[in-house]
């Protein structure tokens, strides 16, 4: 039954996506739910929580509340707590229950906004679609909220290139259920900066490493050169940037030798004013001198990391590669070698014959036990249990010990 | 035109003592208000995690096998907990997708589900607990049709309706009080008289500590003492049926104890963990009224109250002026603790409550006459998310809560009361507070973790 799982755990949820990707904003996120919605999210989904005071909470919806259409005490709450913090933005996240009672959040967002004067929006989750979904919107909300306002008064801005001549680049998609907070995003900007790049705006997380808080990165955001798509969360936002203001967008992540296929495919979007989903290449197509015996080898995975993963492998010949991306919303981001299938059923007949698996570790169990399986932690499938394993996805080449030889450098990690 | 005949939420006419619910985060003891100081409204999450789920008490239970009918983002929370305490093998979900809301199949997606988890299982469970959630009590969703169906396919499975339903909470029972009474439904009325050398005790999660004087007054009555916190095996949590005395010290266990004692036809004592000689001589002279035993002597009882003295003398010296906030996850009885302390000269300055226990009163009452100045602040009260942490560097904590709060190292690091009790229970807690005075805790690491005592992998 493709609903079931006996053993392995589920995606984080659309409701958290939307806190995630507000997180490092200064609004205020209410969870209309009952409970639990903000324990999981905090001890599961955000590792930020305990050192950054994000203004996320739920709003304790009763059964009464429920049934009766209470919404009055949801607008009053909202408004008490928006006065006693002062938040940027109000932002309202649906959760089952509101889904089913049919609450009217357009009427609630229109009160509340009206009754504290701040932006308030409106995110149609319903807890049973995946952060891809969740984080997506958020994302793409604060694109037309805060980039693009910004945007309308270029013409008063001096010269939006950079005078040195390096390509600007906004990261989009960055969120630690997909990068967690273990140096990928730093390795990230260091990496495009030593491709001669520069990265203005990282949307949904912040880095020590970039100029300005993220409430200047969002005034410069839309004088990008291109869009860099790290995760499929990015995706929404890069597609209505790239419609308003023209900045085309490249997907993938810098992983291992993919970093550098990456790089020109940025400056092949500058160049050329197109977006390239560079992660989606297909492997060459077989040739001569081919191994007449090949091993099977799949990664499991976000959709962007999975397959980018997956192109710094092309050049081996001896495997079969394949992605499993069980995430995956837009059909036009998988390559011919990826499929988007997400039940621990298909997930475990899929894999039932491969040699080599790359995946969350939780996903062990339903691999075959005499298999190589090569542990990636992913935060938003095994939350923090692995936090303390996850590697740097950019540095850390994975197969190293592995694949001897080919893929060895002496700046990387390995995972034992 | 509705009647509100019990008041409304927050409505100072409601509250006795006239004191009126704050919409502050803070107040002083002298103004706090029964039972719920805080005005409710929007709801903070801390990050300390140490009191138990629903998960962790359901995995007491040996051999049984947890599944969760919900919509991932419910799933998630628990499934992560199973995985954190290592025990991913004895829990499975089935996640619910929007288009199950209104296709009138709940019923048979639950016993599909269900079979097909326990088809796919390696080893099968001794009983599985099924839990619901909020959806299915809007849904309709027949239950019993559920459970009737389970059963009849898997005679061989014991079944516990469980609920994880918190939209429920406010207005009636918990999803973890139902739980403490559900997880003894498999044990039944095996028709035989009860054993007068069995007694249970029931409701708690941490294991009655083996020093207290309840727990020698069993031993010494010849008794053979069982609870699921130690229960070694299936048999053994079946073997509670025969005990003739069912013991209850953990207040969210009550409903559940109640429940299982009249089921069964047997007699049931509810001995709050609590903080007051008083009290405490009472509930050792009735348990041994009930165990049939001389009640413990007065002697004895003036030796235990002076030794709790000595100890309450050496924490008060050992800290001195540093001054001690405690939290109502760390035990029961919050102000019958916080009582205890003032009373021996040390100095609370701060309690974190979102409301009071109505066993309490009478210690609510004597803090506001003694300690009107201490301060009282909520947990969820949304201020909290941005309390200023580390304003008492010298602070020391009881409690996880008051600890993350408090931002120090010092802290006794227990939740619901630890399984201590009596006078025993009096004594550990201070030589625990000594112990956080004495030595620096890595807060940030222990209070994340979930389900104190349990195993994390964290």
């Amino acid at each position: 039954m493709k609903r079931v799982s006996t053993v392995i755990s589920t995606y984080t949820a659309d409701v958290s996506g939307v806190c995630s990707a507000l997180f490092e904003l200064g609004g205020m996120v209410v969870m209309h739910d009952p409970s639990g919605c903000n324990s999981t999210y905090n001890t599961h989904d955000e590792p930020r929580w305990y050192d950054q005071d994000s203004l996320i909470f739920i709003s304790g919806l009763t059964q009464m509340d429920a049934i009766m259409g209470n919404d009055e005490k949801l607008i009053r709450d909202v408004a008490r707590a928006a006065r006693d913090l002062k938040p940027a933005f109000i932002a309202l996240v649906r959760t089952p229950v509101p889904l089913m009672a049919g609450t009217d959040f357009f009427a609630v967002a229109d009160l509340i906004r009206e009754e504290t004067g701040l932006p308030t929006w409106y995110f149609p989750t319903t807890g049973m679609a995946s952060y891809v979904s969740g984080a997506g919107m958020a994302f793409e909300t604060v694109a037309r909220e805060m980039i693009l306002p910004a945007a309308s008064d270029k013409e008063k801005l001096p010269d939006h290139k950079d005078s040195s001549g390096k390509i600007g680049i906004n990261l989009l998609g960055a969120t630690p259920l997909d990068l967690s907070v273990k140096g990928t995003l730093e390795s990230v900007i260091h990496f495009l900066r030593e491709n001669e790049m520069e990265v203005l705006c990282s949307l949904g997380m912040d880095s020590p490493a970039l100029t300005g808080d993220l409430a200047d990165q969002l005034e410069r955001a839309h004088r990008a050169d291109v869009n860099l798509v790290l995760s499929e969360t990015g995706l929404p936002a890069a597609k209505l940037l790239e419609q308003e203001l023209g900045i085309p967008y490249v997907v993938g992540l810098p992983v291992s030798e993919f970093g550098e296929d990456l790089i020109d495919a940025i400056r092949t979007a500058c160049a050329g004013k197109e977006n390239v989903i560079a992660c989606r290449e297909d492997p060459q197509p077989a040739g001569e001198g081919e191994p007449s015996e090949k091993k099977k080898l799949v990664v499991i995975g976000e959709t962007v990391y999975a397959q980018s993963l997956l192109q710094s492998l092309k050049n081996r010949r001896d495997l079969n590669v394949e992605a499993i991306c069980p995430l995956s919303l837009r059909p036009e981001l998988l390559g011919s070698r990826s499929l988007s299938i997400r039940s621990e059923e298909e997930i475990q007949a899929e894999v039932a014959d491969a040699d080599i698996v790359v995946a969350d570790p939780m996903y062990r169990p339903i691999c075959p036990k005499e298999c190589l399986f090569i542990p990636v932690p992913h935060e938003a499938f095994s939350g923090r249990t692995f936090r303390r394993d996850l590697p740097d996805l950019v540095t850390c080449n994975i197969f190293q010990k592995h694949f001897p030889g080919n893929y060895c450098d002496s700046q990387t990690q390995v995972i034992e | 035109m509705l009647t509100m005949i019990h008041g409304r939420r927050g409505d100072p006419a409601s509250d006795s003592y006239q004191n009126r619910q704050s919409l502050s985060e803070r107040v002083t003891m002298k103004e706090a208000a029964w039972p719920v100081p805080f005005t409710p409204g929007l709801e903070y999450n801390s990050a300390a995690h140490g009191t138990w789920n629903i998960v962790h008490t359901g995995m007491l239970l040996p051999g049984a096998h947890q599944i969760y009918v919900c919509a991932d983002n419910c799933n998630r929370g628990v499934v992560l907990t199973a995985a954190e305490m290592n025990a991913s093998d004895r829990f499975s979900f089935i996640g619910i997708r929007e288009e199950d809301l209104y296709s009138g199949e709940m019923e048979e997606i639950v016993i599909e589900g269900v079979a097909d988890i326990l088809r796919r299982l390696p080893r099968k469970p001794t009983a599985v607990l099924l839990f619901t959630v909020c959806l299915h009590h809007f849904m309709g969703c027949d239950i019993p049709y559920i459970y009737e169906e389970l059963r009849t396919r898997f005679p061989d499975q014991d079944f516990i309706e469980c609920y994880m339903d918190p939209i429920m909470q406010k207005e009636g029972l918990t999803p973890d009080q139902k739980l403490r009474a559900s997880i003894y439904d498999c044990i039944r009325d095996d028709g035989k008289e009860a054993d007068r050398g069995r007694v249970n005790l029931l409701g708690s999660d941490f294991a009655l500590d083996r020093d207290s004087e309840i727990y020698e007054m069993v031993r010494e009555a010849g008794g053979r003492f069982l609870e699921l916190p130690s229960a070694r095996d299936y048999e053994e949590y079946l073997a509670m049926g025969a005990g003739f005395l069912n013991l209850c010290i953990y207040p969210p266990g009550l409903y559940g104890a109640s429940r299982f004692s009249e089921r069964l036809g047997r007699e049931c004592l509810y001995l709050p963990a609590c903080f007051g000689y008083e009290e405490i001589t009472r509930q050792l002279d009735r348990l041994a009224e009930v165990l049939g035993r001389e009640k413990m002597s007065r002697e004895r009882i003036r030796k235990e109250i002076a030794l709790c003295e000595e100890e309450l003398e050496k924490t008060r010296s050992c800290l001195g002026h540093k001054p001690v906030a405690i939290d109502a996850s760390a035990v029961p009885r919050l102000l019958g603790l916080t009582r205890l302390l003032v009373s021996h000269g040390i100095s609370v300055k701060r309690i974190f409550a979102d409301a009071f226990s109505p066993e309490e009163e009478e210690d609510y009452l004597w803090l506001k006459e003694h300690a009107p100045e201490m301060e009282v602040c909520g947990i969820i009260h949304h201020n909290m998310r941005v309390f200023p942490r580390g304003e008492d560097p010298d602070l020391l904590a009881i409690g996880q809560k008051a600890a993350y709060f408090q931002q120090t190292a010092h802290f006794v690091n227990i939740v619901q009361g630890a399984g201590f009790h009596g006078f025993e229970g009096i004594r550990k807690i201070a030589r625990l507070i000594r112990e956080a005075a004495m030595e620096e805790k890595d807060t940030r690491d222990l209070v994340v973790r979930k389900g104190l005592g349990c195993e994390s992998c964290i």
